[in-house]
């Protein structure tokens, strides 16, 4: 178990910078996730940690040592792969005891103490009943079993997952998902997990680190992320639906947009008297109510305008709507939830309110995408 | 209906009349070989009857025990076993640096391979032949390992690259993760995926090996290191050649061979493909 | 939860294993060494050894060796041995290849056939079995080592006892007995006839698999388009099976060029020198008359030969990949 640094790590391929400067910290025991659109560099800082790449600049630290000259054999990681990269050859018993058997001059164990492993972390991950297949005769579960198996076998020092549920399908995810926290908090391992699902991420970890273009976004925990995205970035990547984005102008203390009847005011916008900003909306916050009926209305929630349904999505418990708002038609399309109980169909004209308006609110400036003041 | 019925009729006749065809001219000779190496002396020196009225051993007896022709095939075992074993050797290792390994000059590498391969061996005999002789291995088994693993090295390097590059490279990282040297990945993981590969360049290599002609004919000089081609070429008989000895030897020398590459015929179609079309 | 092997590292150990472990590049180097120098040392330098040799006056057995500078190349130009020894392997090459390349693609387009045919209902079997099988009896006429094959096919063509004649005569294709092997116009034909029947295969079974890469789709989209099987033929299959053609005719183009073992076995070079090619020379003026440096300056005629016919060919396959 270590303590991972990444400190001003750069990687260049050809020329072509793929992470251009990153610097990052995990702690000892935590379960990280790096997370962003594919191509976003994810997999390299992976492989960069892991050794099978070296960094163009920058080091690399394992507990404060520096492990960047290290070849992957020496840095004692282990690696779960996102086509599992299971030995097709071997069975799983010798899938499991392959990184046993390989340091075994090392370590000085016995071939009785690597079965006896075998079977403890077969236990484990429940895959007792198939030590003596072969891979390609599991199932997709079995094999993600086998693959974070034979990468707990050595007890390595840091876990990396990269994207180690994407080949399942949803049900199976989900399981694996809970199966992956519950080993994660068993053994107190220091896991770095990298996923393009922003789901998976804000269930899973205890810290996370968005990537786009191999800059690093933002770094923190789930809430924080989703409470207080740092740029237009991280508030679209995190939440689904994704956050709705208005431009707006400042007036009077008030957000004004043209999609919107009525300006939302708000204390926290006087600081931003004047200016053009982008205001970022979530779903959820956006409550859709049927046009005549106001009388739903409470004192936290606000109307702010109305628009025309376009498309009704029911999701669990959930209604997500998609609305056109707007004087002409294609002005904006923004998507709000409305409540079980509200009956409606495309085409229907329905009222747009804004509930707990303080915090339903993220301003971000509408050239660099930074958020704007303390809302 | 009944049109249909004609042109699938006609379609499958034709086919078949193609087929026959084909093979008649693909197999004729080497059936006739067969039949001639079966005939006895007398139905030889005529024609017809096409057929022998009784089938004779003569020729063969006379072959394994009038001649040095068992002590040739031993060679040519010998040879294209060690050939086969050196040029996959030599070959995986740097197949597998210019498949996975951060090298510079790949392009280089395969380009000299290529360009050897397409060496005219008359071109090199020449010093080849001081340079062994000078070595003192002329007329050795050692000179024809040598040279023929030069010249198969190109095969088996071509198609070995091909296999390895299907092997998914995150193979090759998980047990480089798993603690494993370059070298033991290699050996317990990458060949053991990229096995039928392996098979391919060890059949390609041993044909050839097999059937080489001009190294063998110039580096050797008597029975002790001659390989069973150079046997064939220079069989006894001054002014008229003994065909029904001849055919007996050319049956032996080939059966082996043909077997082979009967029995692995889709192996060595993909690998004739992947030693060339890929490229 | 610690097993008994999680011992601890040393930490300055873990630094001394990384001073001297080889990073994944040494590695590689480390790997293409063995295989590189055995080419370096057995193809390349014996290669420039020719060209060296080739610039001497080199008799073994009498001990002469001096350097002559173009002298040898300047007694080739003269030499009209050499230039027959050209022509045959020039005539040689063109008439085979283009044979084996149509015969080829004509197989090709067979076995192809055989291999994608819809199961008739009636008769109902595999549709690849057929295929499959004329495969390998294809194979059979490549994996015969070619020297067994020149003397089968030496022995095919005997004037009296041979097959050939045989049957030409008794289905009256012809009056006289054919003189294969002794007749000069006959002795090169019945040796681009031979390496036919053994190489078509091969040009064969590369076109086939050229053809397989070939999308079912277009031709079923083709054919709904209302092409005919020409039109098919002409506009589909032959533009998209170019590279295919092309690696064919580079392949058999340098193996027919340097074409030894095969007529060297089945005509010795004769009659008269009529097939006599560039190798077969060289081999003799080598190895029977032993001159080295003459033969040497040969050797590397012919290399130049196979280096200009690559270039050639690259000239031809460059554009036509890139499209």
């Amino acid at each position: 178990m270590a303590e991972v640094t990444l400190d001003g790590v750069c990687k260049r391929f050809r020329g072509r910078e793929v992470i251009p400067e990153l610097s990052l910290t995990v702690r000892d025991g935590e379960l990280f996730i790096l997370v962003g659109p594919s191509g976003c560099g994810k997999s390299t800082i992976m492989h960069l940690i892991a050794g099978l790449e070296a960094p163009s600049a920058g080091r690399i630290l394992f507990d404060g040592q520096d492990v960047t000259p290290l070849s992957p054999r020496d840095r004692d990681v282990a690696l779960v792969f996102q086509s599992y990269a299971l030995y097709p050859h071997m069975t799983v018993a010798d899938n499991l005891a392959f990184p046993l058997r390989v340091v075994k001059r090392q370590t000085g164990l016995t071939q009785a103490q690597i079965v006896s492993e075998v079977g403890r972390i077969a236990e484990l991950l429940g895959i007792s009943g198939v030590l003596d297949r072969r891979p390609r005769e599991l199932s997709g579960g079995q094999r993600q079993r086998v693959a974070l198996g034979r990468a707990l076998s050595r007890q390595p020092r840091v876990f990396l997952l990269d994207e180690p549920l994407s080949n399942l399908d949803a049900q199976l995810r989900a399981v694996m998902r809970t199966e992956l926290r519950r080993l994660h908090d068993q053994l107190g391992i220091t896991m770095i997990y990298v996923t393009h699902d922003q789901t998976e991420a804000m269930t899973l970890a205890d810290r996370l680190a968005v990537l786009d273009r191999g800059r690093l976004q933002q770094v923190g925990k789930p809430r924080e992320l989703y409470d207080r995205p740092a740029n237009r970035f991280v508030a679209q990547f995190v939440g689904s639906p994704s956050m709705n984005m208005l431009e707006a102008k400042i007036k009077d203390g008030g957000a004004r947009t043209p999609l919107f009847d009525l300006p939302i005011c708000l204390p926290s916008l006087r600081a931003h008297e004047g200016q053009s900003v982008v205001l970022g909306i979530r779903p959820e916050s956006l409550i859709i109510g049927d046009e005549p009926s106001t009388s739903e209305l409470s004192e936290k929630i606000e109307r702010v305008g109305s628009g025309i349904v376009r498309l009704v999505e029911l999701s669990g418990g959930q209604t997500w709507v998609t609305v056109e708002v707007g004087r002409h038609p294609k002005d904006g399309l923004l998507v709000g939830a409305g409540s079980r109980a509200l009956h409606i169909s495309p085409g229907d004209r329905v009222s747009l309110s804004l509930s707990e308006a303080e915090s339903a609110c993220h301003l971000f400036d509408p050239t660099t995408g930074g958020r704007l003041g303390g809302a | 209906m009944i049109v249909a019925w004609m042109k699938s009729t006609w379609n499958r006749s034709f086919d078949v009349l193609v087929m026959a065809l084909i093979a008649s001219i693909c197999l004729g000779p080497a059936l006739w070989q067969l039949v001639t190496s079966v005939k006895p002396d007398a139905d030889l020196v005529r024609l017809p009857p096409l057929l022998p009225d009784r089938l004779t051993g003569a020729h063969y007896t006379a072959v394994i025990a009038g001649s040095t022709l068992w002590r040739e095939l031993l060679n040519s075992g010998l040879v294209a076993a060690a050939t086969t074993g050196a040029a996959l050797i030599l070959g995986s290792l740097c197949a597998f640096a210019v498949a996975r390994l951060p090298i510079r000059g790949k392009g280089v590498i395969l380009g000299l391979v290529l360009s050897i391969s397409m060496f005219p061996p008359i071109a090199v005999i020449s010093p080849l032949y001081l340079l062994i002789r000078e070595l003192g291995l002329r007329d050795t088994l050692s000179a024809l390992i040598l040279t023929h693993t030069t010249f198969a090295l190109p095969l088996a390097i071509w198609i070995l690259v091909s296999f390895f590059n299907q092997v998914p490279r995150e193979l090759y990282w998980a047990a480089r993760v798993d603690g494993c040297s370059p070298l033991r990945a290699l050996l317990s993981v990458v060949i053991p995926a990229a096995l039928p590969g392996l098979a391919v360049a060890a059949l390609l290599v041993f044909i050839y090996s097999w059937n080489e002609f001009m190294f063998a004919l110039t580096l050797t000089a008597t029975p002790n290191s001659r390989t069973a081609p150079v046997a064939i070429a220079l069989f006894p008989g001054l002014h008229e050649i003994p065909w029904g000895d001849m055919a007996a030897a050319s049956m032996i020398v080939t059966a082996p061979i043909v077997v082979l590459a009967l029995l692995f015929r889709r192996s060595i179609v993909a690998g004739l493909t992947a030693g060339s079309v890929k490229g | 939860m610690t097993p008994a092997h999680a011992t601890e590292r040393p930490p300055q150990r873990e630094r001394a294993r990384a001073s001297w472990s080889l990073s994944e590049s040494h590695w590689g180097y480390l790997f293409t060494t063995p295989a590189l120098s055995l080419l370096i040392l057995l193809a390349l330098i014996p290669i420039s050894g020719a060209v060296w040799l080739g610039f001497q006056r080199r008799l073994p057995i009498f001990g002469i060796q001096e350097f002559v500078g173009w002298q040898n190349y300047l007694t080739l130009i003269q030499d009209g041995r050499f230039w027959g020894a050209c022509a045959t392997t020039l005539y040689f090459t063109v008439v085979s290849v283009s044979a084996e390349l149509v015969l080829g693609f004509g197989l090709a387009l067979f076995l192809h056939r055989l291999s994608t045919r819809p199961v008739s209902e009636r008769t109902g079997g595999t549709p690849g079995l057929a295929g499959s099988w004329m495969q390998a009896v294809v194979l059979v006429p490549w994996a015969i080592p070619t020297v067994v094959s020149a003397r089968m096919w030496e022995w095919l063509y005997q004037p009296e006892q041979g097959l050939l004649n045989y049957l030409l005569l008794s289905t009256g294709v012809v009056r006289e007995p054919v003189g294969w092997l002794i007749d000069p116009w006959w002795a090169i034909h019945a040796a681009i006839m031979m390496d036919v029947w053994k190489a078509t295969p091969f040009a064969a079974l590369l076109l086939l698999a050229g053809l397989k890469t070939i999308p079912q789709e277009l031709y079923q989209a083709a054919r709904v388009d209302g092409a005919g099987t020409w039109a098919i033929f002409r506009h589909i299959t032959l533009p998209l099976m170019v590279p295919a053609i092309l690696i064919v005719l580079i392949f058999r183009t340098m193996d027919a060029f340097r074409v030894f073992d095969a007529v060297y076995v089945l005509t010795g070079g004769g009659p008269g020198n009529s097939t006599e090619t560039l190798s077969i020379y060289a081999y003799t003026m080598l190895f029977q008359t032993l001159q080295f440096g003459y033969g040497s300056a040969l050797a590397s005629i012919m290399f130049a030969g196979i280096v200009l016919i690559t270039g050639i060919y690259l000239l031809f396959m460059r554009p036509r990949l890139q499209e």
